[in-house]
């Protein structure tokens, strides 16, 4: 049945998400097209003339706003618009009369919105990448390659590769922890018999505080394991943070992030599940 | 003829009375085969349950009968159609009693009333 | 096994308000049920607890002796009184969902009942209007061989045609094995289709009987003796 879930999910979702990355790819394309061939072609383009620097200043804007829409939009699409209109609204009669458990619904939401996140956040990067990169700048990082991955060995102890391959199912794993907390927020919010959207965004907040406090208990036991100055510990910081720190520290970091994440979950989860079956109040 | 039911008795008496008025309105042939429950419940918009208690009640009374693998059928015994005209007619004339009486009518006067009128339809 | 819902002293209170008020039933199979009361006296948190859509405060429900569940959720077919489908869904991907979903979904009957009413199971449900809406929503819910089929208000808003097309569909669906619970304030429509009549107010059952009891014993219609004693 999980299975069936997933494939009817992404059709719903598909609706928007496959328009919305093809317009990402077709921006990318033309901005590409315009920076690397127009531009070369007619110089002119790219001339002192203020009027001319301001409207490709105004194209610059625009494809940063673009691409920060497509991501925002995502975001907010399948963490929280899709899984509330679904489950909480007119459709939850429909969603809910299935002979499906809640652990379906809630796992069918999760695994897709984190594929299509993966996918989104991917394309956005490559999105940056096509519209800048020139054979200068690849031969300029084949040759720099080596000693990139040396240095990196050097300051973390381990390989990009290695730091990659734990770096992605952390992304992974803490994308679906962010993403089980909103759902609770969702479900407790909704089983309330009014301002159900502003009790979801009150818990929320709530849920929110909470998390940041267990990661600076976290942060703080981890200074102390690292015996003081070592500092925050958050997944998208610490290899920034520690580019100067031994491999423990790496792996510190990891499994302060796993262990955040696994909380989370451990907590989010039965409190969804609870709410979702227990305590369900469709209007 | 239509199904038409009233509020006061119970709905299965009065699918019977229906049925039976219209066997003997011939609409059911004797020896015909009665349409299903569920075809007789649809056509007279009532509970199919409601249909089978009035056709059990039917069967009782000898007027239909159930052939195993086939269905129900109307009887073709002469007697028991003649009793249920006779018992229908004997109704009727109760009622048409009783309404003469209320208009104050004796036995005499109703059956020259009768007699005048029915040589005048003739 | 006769009995198919069972209910013990099933009570549901939202908060201090209580809806349903310590109710005992039982539903056997073959049945067509009307469950009849006023706006508000529980009929539909009745059947949204028989569809795990609310969960008992105190007391139980059982369908075929089970809680309700995903597996109880496979033999009950319910019609809410909402249309619940995404507009942009054509008639044919709700047939594909419900075939995915429900191991009783009879596609034939589904079409057969689509065609019989006009509806082109290629449109859109976007461009339909909120009438023939509902009446998809009901072929899909009745082309199910459930063993309850809940329909709340089911001709609350129809016109007389699509009510008599509902009823003969109610009626000619019909088996033995199932019951259909259908819940109304419109009773003299309704009343010649239901074996029983359950009567609810302010969340207790008032009167549970069979319709022809009723009009044996009291010599009126159910619909006289809802409004006899229900009367303001």
């Amino acid at each position: 049945m999980l299975r069936k879930l997933i494939k009817h999910e992404f059709k719903s979702v598909n609706r928007l998400m496959i328009p919305l990355h093809l317009g990402l790819i077709a921006i990318t394309i033309i901005g590409r097209f315009y920076i690397q061939l127009a531009l070369k072609q007619y110089p002119v383009l790219t001339g002192d003339n203020v009027w001319l620097n301001l409207a490709n200043m105004s194209l610059m804007l625009f494809y940063i706003v673009a691409l920060m829409a497509v991501g925002l939009t995502s975001m907010i699409y399948l963490s929280i618009l899709r899984p509330r209109k679904n489950l909480f609204t007119d459709e939850g009669y429909l969603m809910h009369t299935l002979p499906v458990s809640a652990h379906a619904h809630i796992w069918s939401k999760l695994i897709v919105a984190a594929i299509w996140l993966t996918i989104d956040t991917a394309l956005i990067i490559l999105s940056v990448f096509t519209m800048f990169v020139n054979p200068d700048f690849i031969r300029e990082i084949f040759t720099a390659l080596p000693d990139l991955l040396s240095s990196f060995r050097e300051t973390f102890g381990i390989s990009m590769g290695t730091a990659i391959a734990v770096y992605i199912p952390l992304f992974i794993l803490s994308t679906l922890a962010s993403l089980l907390v909103i759902d609770m927020s969702i479900a407790i919010g909704h089983s309330f018999n009014s301002h159900k959207v502003l009790s979801s965004v009150g818990v929320y907040v709530g849920a929110t505080v909470l998390r940041n406090l267990l990661g600076t208990i976290l942060q703080t036991l981890a200074g102390v394991v690292t015996s003081g100055d070592t500092a925050g510990i958050s997944l998208g910081t610490f290899i920034f943070y520690y580019s100067n720190l031994s491999t423990t520290v790496f792996w510190l970091g990891c499994a302060m992030a796993a262990l955040m994440a696994a909380i989370t979950m451990g907590v989010a989860y039965p409190l969804t599940y609870y709410f979702m079956t227990r305590k369900l109040n469709l209007e | 003829m239509p199904w038409t039911l009233d509020d006061s008795r119970p709905i299965y008496l009065q699918l019977e009375d229906l049925i039976k008025a219209r066997i003997i309105a011939g609409t059911y042939k004797p020896g015909e085969r009665l349409p299903s429950v569920r075809e007789l419940a649809a056509e007279a918009a009532v509970n199919p349950n409601t249909m089978q208690k009035a056709l059990t009640e039917l069967e009782r009374s000898g007027l239909v009968y159930v052939q195993r693998t086939s269905g129900r059928f109307i009887t073709e015994d002469t007697n028991i159609m003649k009793e249920l005209k006779e018992h229908l007619a004997k109704e009727q004339i109760q009622l048409f009693l009783t309404h003469m009486k209320q208009l104050g009518f004796q036995k005499e006067d109703i059956i020259r009333l009768l007699t005048q009128e029915i040589k005048e339809e003739i | 096994m006769n009995e198919l819902l069972t209910c013990v002293d099933l009570t549901k209170q939202y908060g201090s308000k209580t809806a349903l008020d310590s109710i005992n039933l039982i539903i056997p199979r073959g049945r067509i049920i009307g469950l009849l009361g006023p706006n508000g006296s529980g009929k539909t948190t009745l059947i949204k607890l028989i569809n795990g859509l609310l969960s008992p405060t105190f007391g139980h429900l059982y369908i075929n002796g089970m809680e309700p569940g995903p597996e109880t959720k496979k033999v009950v077919s319910y019609l809410p009184e909402r249309t619940y489908f995404n507009s942009w869904m054509k008639v044919t991907d709700i047939l594909n969902f419900f075939c995915d979903f429900y191991a009783d979904f009879s596609r034939v009957r589904a079409e057969d009942m689509l065609q019989h009413l006009g509806i082109d199971p290629k449109a859109r449900l976007s461009a339909m209007s909120k009438g023939t809406k509902e009446k998809v929503q009901l072929i899909m819910v009745m082309s199910r061989d459930a063993d309850l089929y809940c329909l709340d208000e089911p001709i609350g808003g129809v016109d007389p045609a699509a009510r008599d097309y509902i009823l003969q569909t109610i009626i000619s669906n019909y088996n033995e094995h199932a019951s259909v619970l259908i819940s109304t304030h419109l009773i003299s429509d309704i009343e010649n289709v239901l074996d029983d009549v359950i009567f609810i107010q302010n969340g207790h059952i008032r009167l549970h009987a069979s319709v022809d009891a009723i009009r044996e014993q009291e010599g009126k219609s159910v619909d006289a003796l809802f409004r006899e004693v229900f009367r303001c």
